[in-house]
Order: structure tokens, then C-alpha cells, then sequence
């Protein structure tokens, strides 16, 4: 008994925990480790734990472009797709807090008629398939001419996206009280005041949280960006998807995966320092 | 200096009659304490004269000028409230000059204030401190400092002493009368606490039910409540309900108590008969002749430190008093208890 007790107050990890950790760590590192080494090999064939001959030894013998040439190289369009789908999910991110933050302030706050039956109908995008969304949407963009265009695709991915962020808003907004607000405003704050000195910056945790998710989703969405961007705009999933639809996953292809991956780890390095770093604290009292 | 002035003020949130009508007069200067239950509508009020809230009814008047369009920011108000509401990511100057920055002063004047802010408060050292790193006295300090530096004219406080523990409360109590009678500022606080009531307020506004049951000073509001409600939410213990026989005698199921005649009130007429504990004299020998006084024998006795209180039994009825822990009398023993006519008050049924 004594000795659990002491494992809990020196809050050091039992061995199992520590497997445990391991086996979690490896279980999400893991499967980008074939993939690091499949975009560096030339040959890898099965029995061979290691590729069979790598890349750099082959880079002047052949006569085609190899993996890391190639998607570093304008011919891939991977630049494109990128800024493509940087700038994309950053317009989705921001319209998106836009439309979002007054809606779960009301969410959070008020109580009207009909609001359960609202909030059910918010998170219908999410359960309706994204397909039907897409082909739906394809036959009025057609018409309004915004198939193929940027805004076309922005609001597509709006529709998936704020379903996530109205909840994760409505939450952080219901532990905010009333309080800072109404104080503010007694200390002569004006609207625009309270929002950008009080409620946004205490908001700030959870509006960087649902900005990331926000943008992640985005980023990531294949279906809606075909069916709308008609080949004209190219993001990372739609590129990748054009290049592994043949069912193989070659060299380049694992660059391209890896590359797709980039924006989200280096947003999530920016956010995780930028969320710890104010010293929020308790503060409310008590 | 500002004389608040609520004029039959009515506050319904939908069907539900928070206030139902109230009137109110703060003298300027003075420090009134809003008390009652949790729910009847002392809260509502309070927000009501910051502004946060739209009376449905009625004028709230600021030095005679109804102020019950004007906005809370042009209201020049301030509150202090119950958690004290203090921007969590904000130092604790930038906390006090949070009212002075939204006015877009200049940056020395802000300063100058600011200094001279937290040297009143005493909070100087802690100026870069976030509140997360400050104790409950601390805080409710700097929520004070950050409402005074906007010299509102009439500072509000819900629930003050509440969150803090007995040894602080007495401090912040002097503190907060210190600061209320060096600025001269009018001030209104809400609470559900009897004795933090009478502790801080110059004048207190009992309500029940959204309506103003009685509005005096704490040491009438304690001794001399207007109505039974009044005086079971002010503690009373020993009420027994009687008839006057005479204008200065009560017949209760005590016996007949001499009691001080009270105007308006006619002989047979039904009332109760209040007694205050701890104005009763408890002897353990017969008092001389010629003195009010009733047996009994003591039936319970509660110790809590400086006071003993005891259930004494008189005939059907148990009286409970109160003294100084200065002697013990033991349970059973045989008592008289000495009433003097002045402390014996009658409220009307």
C-alpha cells in the first residue's frame, strides 16, 4: 500500500505506464517511418527489411526524375498545392471565426425557442455524407460560376468546419461568466473595447484550439476540394490522391504525403507555444 | 457625492416580478447594505442602479437626474464584484488603469493615478503580479482600486466580505470603511449576510420577495424589526405570539410580560412579543422583589467560546439566551430570568 501511495506523490511512472507511453508514441510515430524511408529508396522490395538500392545512388544513372527531385521540382505542382491549401485554410479559419464567435456567444448565453433543434441542425454537415454535400453544392456553384474558383472552395469547407468550431467556441464562451464583460463595460469599455482587450484575449486558448482544428480540417479535406476546385485548383490531399489513385505508393508519392503532413505539425509547434505561454491562470476568485 | 434615489422601481424578467416595487433613497456619502435571502431580488436591484439591468418600471435618479436610459458606460459607476471579475490575463496595474486606458487618457496621467492607486490599496509591490498569483485579500483589493481610479460616483459591491476568511474579513471591513470615508463615495453592497450587513453599513434595506421590508439602521433593523420575517431573518429566537392587555402588558404563553407601549397599537390587540437573547439576565437566585422575572431550568447549553447559549424551559415554552461564556451554569439547573420592559418589543401580527 505504502509503495503506491509513493509512486503517486513522486507522480514517477510505474513500468507499465511507461510501456504504455511507448507503445502510443510508437503507434502514432510509427507509420511515418516507412514512409521516410520509402521516399528515399529507389528499389524496396518485399522480403528486404531495407531498401535494396537507395535513392542517391541511382540519382545520376537515371534518366527520369527520382522521388525528391521530382516533388521538389515545379513539374510535381506540389508549391502550389501547398500555398493553395495554406491559403485556403487560413481564409476557411478566419470566416470561420467570423461567422462562429457571435453564434456561440448566443449558443453559450441565451436561451431562445427552437435552440436544441438548432443546434441538432448545426451539426448536421457533419453526419450528411460529403458527397452529397459536394454534388449538391457542384450543381449551384455551376451555376453561380463559382465551381473552380478559391471563394467556390472556401465556402465548401466552410460547411464541415463550423459545425467544429461553433462547439468548441460555445464551450470555451460558457466558461467564460458574465462577469468580465459586465465589468468592463461598468469601467467605460465600449463593445469593440471589451472584445478586443477582454473576451478575446480570454477566449484566447480555446480560439487558437478551434483555429488549429479548424484549419487541420481544412487542410485535409479531399472530396469537396475535388468536386469543386474541377481540377483548376490543386490542393496537398487532391494532388496526393491523383498520385496514389493508381493504388501504388511509390517514392514520390511518400514524399508528397510527407510534405502534406508539414503544415499541420508546424502549426501545432506554433499554437502548443503560444497557448502556454500567457500565464492564465485561476484568477477568478475564489 | 451623488444621492441615489430608486422611486418606485419594478423589474420583471419575463412573467417572473423580480422587484416588484421598490423605493429607495441613499443619502450621499453613505454606506447602505441591500439584505435578503438569496432570490429576492436584492442582486437585480443593485443592477439595476449600475445600469446592467433595465428597470420595467419606475425612475432611478442620480442627485435628482433620472439616469435609467443612460448607458452603463456613461453612468460612472463602479462595482465591485462577488469574484471580483479581475482580468485574468492582465497584470494588476493594468488591471487598475484598465478603466482609465478605455478613456484614452494620457499616459502620464494614467501613471500618476495609477501610482497613487495602489499606494492606497498598498498593492505597490505587486504591480507586475497576473491574479492568478495574488491572495483572496489581495484581489478583492485590486478590484476596489481598479473601480475607485474612475472615481465613480456611486461604488457598488456584491457580497464583499463573503469570499474571505474571519480574520481578513475584519481587515477588509475597516479597509473598505477607511476607503468609503476618505473618498466620501456613496456606496450600495448586497448581501445575504446579517452580520455582514450590520458590520459595514451605516443604514440597511431589508427585502423579501422583491419588495423593501424595512429600511433603517442595523442596530433598529436588529433590535426593533418592523415585521416577524424581518426579525426571524435578523436571528431571533424568542418570539411567542400574545395579546395586549394593557398598553404596557402582554399576556403570552411565557406569562405576563411588562413591555414599553409602542404607538398604534390598541389594547386587545394580537401581537407578538420579541425578546433578544443575549438582552436577558439569567440569575441562578430568586431576583429582588418588585422585578419582571420568569423561572425555568436550563435545558441545553451550546459553548461557543466567548458566548454560552442556553435553552432554558419556562412552563411549555423554551426561551433561549445568550451570555458571556464568563460562568457556566449546568444543564438542569434552576433559573430565573430577569426582563426588562425596554427589551421586551412588539411586532405587529
Amino acid at each position: 500500500m505504502a509503495r503506491r501511495e509513493d509512486i503517486a506523490l513522486t507522480s514517477r511512472l510505474s513500468p507499465f505506464q511507461r510501456i504504455y507511453l511507448l507503445l502510443i508514441a510508437g503507434f502514432i510515430v510509427g507509420p511515418f517511418l516507412p514512409l521516410i524511408i520509402q521516399s528515399l529508396a529507389f528499389r524496396w522490395a518485399w522480403p528486404d527489411l531495407m531498401p535494396g538500392t537507395w535513392w542517391m545512388q541511382q540519382r545520376g544513372k537515371s534518366a527520369i526524375p527520382l522521388a525528391w527531385d521530382y516533388v521538389l521540382s515545379p513539374y510535381s505542382h506540389i508549391w502550389e498545392a501547398a500555398i493553395n491549401t495554406v491559403a485556403i485554410g487560413t481564409t476557411v479559419t478566419a470566416i470561420c471565426l467570423v461567422i462562429c464567435l457571435p453564434a456561440a456567444r448566443v449558443l453559450a448565453r441565451e436561451r431562445f425557442r427552437g435552440k436544441g433543434a438548432f443546434e441538432f441542425f448545426l451539426s448536421l454537415p457533419l453526419i450528411v455524407p460529403e458527397a452529397a454535400i459536394g454534388m449538391a453544392l457542384l450543381m449551384i456553384f455551376i451555376r453561380l460560376g463559382l465551381a473552380g474558383s478559391f471563394f467556390g472552395i472556401v465556402i465548401a469547407h466552410l460547411i464541415p468546419t463550423i459545425p467544429y468550431m461553433v462547439r468548441m467556441l460555445t464551450a470555451v464562451y460558457q466558461g467564460l461568466g458574465k462577469d468580465f464583460e459586465e465589468q468592463a463595460m461598468i469601467l467605460g469599455a465600449r463593445p469593440m473595447q471589451i472584445l478586443f482587450r477582454v473576451t478575446l484575449p480570454m477566449l484566447l486558448p480555446g480560439v487558437v484550439a478551434g483555429a488549429l482544428f479548424t484549419f487541420l480540417v481544412s487542410t485535409n479535406i479531399f472530396l469537396l476540394t475535388f468536386f469543386l476546385g474541377q481540377g483548376k485548383i490543386i490542393t496537398l490531399p487532391t494532388l496526393l490522391f491523383a498520385k496514389i489513385s493508381g493504388g501504388t505508393l511509390d517514392a514520390s508519392a511518400a514524399g508528397i504525403t510527407l510534405v502534406v503532413t508539414l503544415p499541420g505539425i508546424v502549426l501545432l509547434l506554433i499554437t502548443e507555444r503560444f497557448i502556454k505561454e500567457e500565464a492564465f491562470g485561476k484568477g477568478f476568485g475564489n | 457625492m451623488t444621492q441615489v434615489e430608486l422611486s418606485a422601481v419594478r423589474k420583471q424578467f419575463g412573467g417572473y416580478v423580480a422587484i416588484d416595487e421598490i423605493d429607495l433613497d441613499v443619502a450621499s456619502g453613505e454606506l447602505v447594505a441591500l439584505l435578503g435571502p438569496s432570490g429576492c431580488g436584492k442582486t437585480t436591484t443593485l443592477r439595476m442602479i449600475a445600469g446592467l439591468e433595465r428597470p420595467t418600471a419606475g425612475e432611478i435618479r442620480f442627485d435628482g437626474k433620472d439616469v435609467s436610459e443612460v448607458p452603463v458606460q456613461d453612468r460612472n459607476v463602479g462595482m465591485v464584484f462577488q469574484r471580483y471579475a479581475l482580468f485574468p490575463h492582465m497584470t494588476v496595474e493594468r488591471n487598475v488603469a484598465f478603466g482609465l486606458s478605455v478613456r484614452g487618457l494620457p499616459k502620464a496621467e494614467i501613471e500618476a493615478r495609477l501610482d497613487e492607486m495602489l499606494e492606497v490599496v498598498q498593492l505597490q509591490a505587486f504591480r507586475t503580479r497576473f491574479p492568478a498569483q495574488l491572495s483572496g485579500g489581495q484581489m478583492q483589493r485590486v478590484a476596489i482600486a481598479r473601480t475607485l481610479i474612475t472615481k465613480p460616483s456611486v461604488l457598488m459591491m456584491d457580497e464583499p466580505l463573503a469570499n474571505l476568511d474571519t480574520a481578513l474579513r475584519g481587515e477588509m471591513r475597516r479597509f473598505i470603511r477607511a476607503l468609503q470615508q476618505r473618498f466620501g463615495i456613496t456606496t450600495i453592497f448586497v448581501t445575504h449576510d446579517q452580520v455582514e450587513a450590520m458590520e459595514l453599513a451605516d443604514r440597511v434595506a431589508v427585502i423579501f420577495n422583491g419588495r423593501l421590508a424595512q429600511y433603517d439602521t442595523p442596530e433598529r433593523i436588529y433590535r426593533r424589526p418592523a415585521s416577524l420575517e424581518v426579525a426571524h431573518f435578523m436571528g431571533a429566537a424568542n418570539i411567542f405570539p400574545g395579546r395586549l392587555v394593557a398598553r404596557d402588558r402582554i399576556e403570552t404563553d411565557l406569562g405576563l410580560l411588562e413591555c414599553t407601549p409602542l404607538a398604534g397599537m390598541d389594547v386587545g390587540a394580537t401581537v407578538h412579543a420579541m425578546l433578544r437573547g443575549e438582552a436577558l439576565e439569567m440569575t441562578t437566585e430568586p431576583p429582588p422583589a418588585g422585578r419582571q422575572a420568569i423561572r425555568g431550568k436550563i435545558a441545553s447549553r451550546d459553548f461557543f467560546g466567548a458566548s454560552v447559549t442556553y435553552g432554558v424551559r419556562c412552563g411549555s415554552q423554551q426561551v433561549t439566551v445568550t451570555e458571556n461564556a464568563r460562568r457556566m451554569v449546568d444543564v438542569g439547573a434552576e433559573v430565573w430570568l430577569d426582563i426588562a420592559p425596554e427589551h421586551v418589543w412588539l411586532i405587529r401580527t
